[in-house]
C-alpha cells in the first residue's frame, strides 16, 4: 500500500542535518503528488480525511463546519502540492498545519453569535484561546494518526492501558496474553511511537 | 541501556514500593536515565490525555470496533453537576423503559413537530420532536452549538416563563447532533411550546434568558 506501509520496515528517521529521512513510501507519495496524479490525492484523502475531520470537529465543535473546512484543506493540499517536502514534515503534519490555519480563520470569521452576556463572555474567552486549543488538539490528532502506524497488537495494548485505564496485569487477564508478552508489547509500542514522534519533528 | 520495561512500569505506576524507591535512587545518580525517563514521561502524558474520539479514530483504523467497557474514570469527570445530569439521564431512561414495558402492544397516536431556531440563535439549528400521546417525546437535534463544561441544554414544555415545566437536561457533542427519547412530565396539550434553552451550570434551575429552539406542541 502506498501510504500506509508497515512502520516496522518503513519508519522514517531524521538525518544529521536535522531533516527528516522520509520512508520510501513517503518519497514515492510526495513525487506522485508533485506530478499531480489524481489517484494520489484520492488516496491521501482516503487516508487522512478521518484524521482531519476528527481534529476539525473537535476544534470547531460543529460537524458541518468541520466538513467544510476539511474540504478546504483537501483543496489546498492539491493546490500547494508542489510545496510539500517530506524532508521537512510528514504528510500528516503538513495537512494538520494547513487544517489548523483554516480552522482558526473559520473560527474568527464566524464570531460573534448573539448570546446572553455571560455566554458571550465565555465564547470570547474560548475564541481568544483558540490558537492554543488548536495546537493542543492538533497534537492529539497527530498522535492518534501515529497510533495507526503501529502494529495492531501494539496499538491495542496502548489503547487498553491509556484509554481503558487497565493495568498491564489487567490487560493480561482480559486478553489471556501472558503478562510478559503484554509488557514486551508495551515497551515496543512506546519505543516505536517515540521514534515516530521524533521523526515527525 | 537499562531495562526499558522497568522504566515503563515505573512511569505507569506499576512498580512495587521497594523497586520504585530503588529506581528513583538510580535516577538521582544517572542523568542519562533521568533524561530517558523524562522523554518517555512526556509520551505517556500525551497518551493519557488523548480524547475518546482520537482513540476511536486510531482503533477504527486497526479495525477495532469491539464493544468495550466504559472507560474507568480515573480522571475526575464526575463532578456534582455532571452527576446530577447523569442521574437525570438515567432517570429519564428508566422512565422510558417503564413506559415501554407498560405500554403493551397498543399503539398510541403520535405527531411530529419541528423546532426552529429562535431569533438570535444559530440559524441552522433545528430539531424534530415526535410526541407520542402525552407520554414521551423523541427529539432529534441538528446543528446545535455543542455544549462546553459550563453549559447544558434544557428541554421545556412551556407557554410562557411563568407557565412551564422542565422535561430533561442534555448536552450536545461536537457533531452538534443529539437524539433523545424522553418521558414527558405533563401533557403537552397543556402547554403551547416545546422549548430548548441554553443553561449555565450552577446558575439555578430556572429557565435562562437564552432559548435556542422552539416549536408548537
Amino acid at each position: 500500500m502506498l501510504l500506509m506501509a508497515p512502520a516496522s520496515d518503513l519508519t522514517p528517521g531524521r538525518g544529521q542535518d536535522g531533516r527528516r529521512s522520509p520512508s520510501r513510501s513517503e518519497r514515492r507519495m510526495a513525487a506522485s503528488l508533485a506530478r499531480g496524479e489524481e489517484s494520489t490525492i484520492r488516496e491521501i484523502e482516503r487516508e487522512y480525511r478521518p484524521m482531519l475531520l476528527g481534529y476539525l470537529t473537535a476544534l470547531l465543535r460543529d460537524g458541518a463546519a468541520a466538513e467544510d473546512v476539511t474540504q478546504q484543506v483537501m483543496l489546498e493540499v492539491w493546490q500547494r502540492r508542489a510545496s510539500f517536502d517530506p524532508g521537512r514534515s510528514s504528510m500528516s503534519s503538513w495537512m494538520m498545519m494547513i487544517a489548523r490555519s483554516r480552522a482558526i480563520d473559520h473560527a474568527r470569521r464566524r464570531r460573534p453569535e448573539p448570546h446572553e452576556p455571560a455566554v458571550t463572555a465565555a465564547l470570547a474567552d474560548r475564541a481568544d484561546a483558540e490558537p492554543d486549543r488548536a495546537d493542543e488538539l492538533a497534537e492529539q490528532w497527530r498522535m492518534a494518526h501515529l497510533l495507526t502506524l503501529l502494529p495492531r497488537d501494539e496499538a491495542e495494548i496502548l489503547r487498553m492501558r491509556f484509554h481503558r485505564d487497565l493495568s498491564q496485569s489487567e490487560i493480561a487477564r482480559a486478553t489471556g496474553i501472558p503478562l510478559g508478552t503484554v509488557k514486551m508489547r508495551m515497551v515496543s509500542a512506546l519505543s516505536r511511537l517515540r521514534e515516530l514522534i521524533e521523526s515527525e519533528g | 541501556m537499562r531495562d526499558q520495561g522497568e522504566m515503563i512500569d515505573y512511569l505507569l505506576g506499576e512498580l512495587d514500593e521497594l523497586d520504585r524507591v530503588r529506581f528513583e535512587r538510580s535516577m538521582q545518580e544517572d542523568a542519562g536515565l533521568r533524561a530517558e525517563v523524562d522523554g518517555m514521561r512526556q509520551l505517556v502524558g500525551r497518551l493519557d490525555g488523548l480524547s475518546t474520539e482520537a482513540w476511536d479514530y486510531a482503533g477504527a483504523h486497526h479495525g477495532q470496533r469491539e464493544p468495550e467497557p466504559a472507560r474507568r474514570q480515573r480522571r475526575t469527570w464526575l463532578t456534582p453537576r455532571r452527576a446530577g445530569l447523569a442521574f437525570a439521564g438515567a432517570a429519564a431512561l428508566a422512565a422510558v423503559l417503564l413506559v415501554l414495558l407498560t405500554a403493551g402492544s397498543s399503539r398510541t397516536p403520535s405527531k411530529t413537530v419541528v423546532l426552529g431556531a429562535v431569533p438570535g440563535a444559530p440559524s441552522r439549528s433545528r430539531a424534530t420532536a415526535t410526541i407520542t400521546g402525552s407520554e414521551r417525546v423523541q427529539l432529534n437535534i441538528e446543528h446545535l452549538t455543542p455544549t462546553d463544561e459550563r453549559h447544558y441544554y434544557e428541554l421545556w414544555l412551556m407557554t410562557d416563563t411563568t407557565h412551564l415545566v422542565p422535561v430533561a437536561s442534555f448536552r450536545v457533542n461536537p457533531s452538534g447532533a443529539a437524539r433523545l427519547s424522553l418521558p414527558l412530565p405533563a401533557s403537552p396539550a397543556a402547554y403551547r411550546y416545546l422549548n430548548v434553552s441554553l443553561q449555565r451550570a450552577g446558575a439555578g434551575s430556572a429557565i435562562s434568558s437564552l432559548s435556542v429552539l422552539r416549536g408548537p406542541t
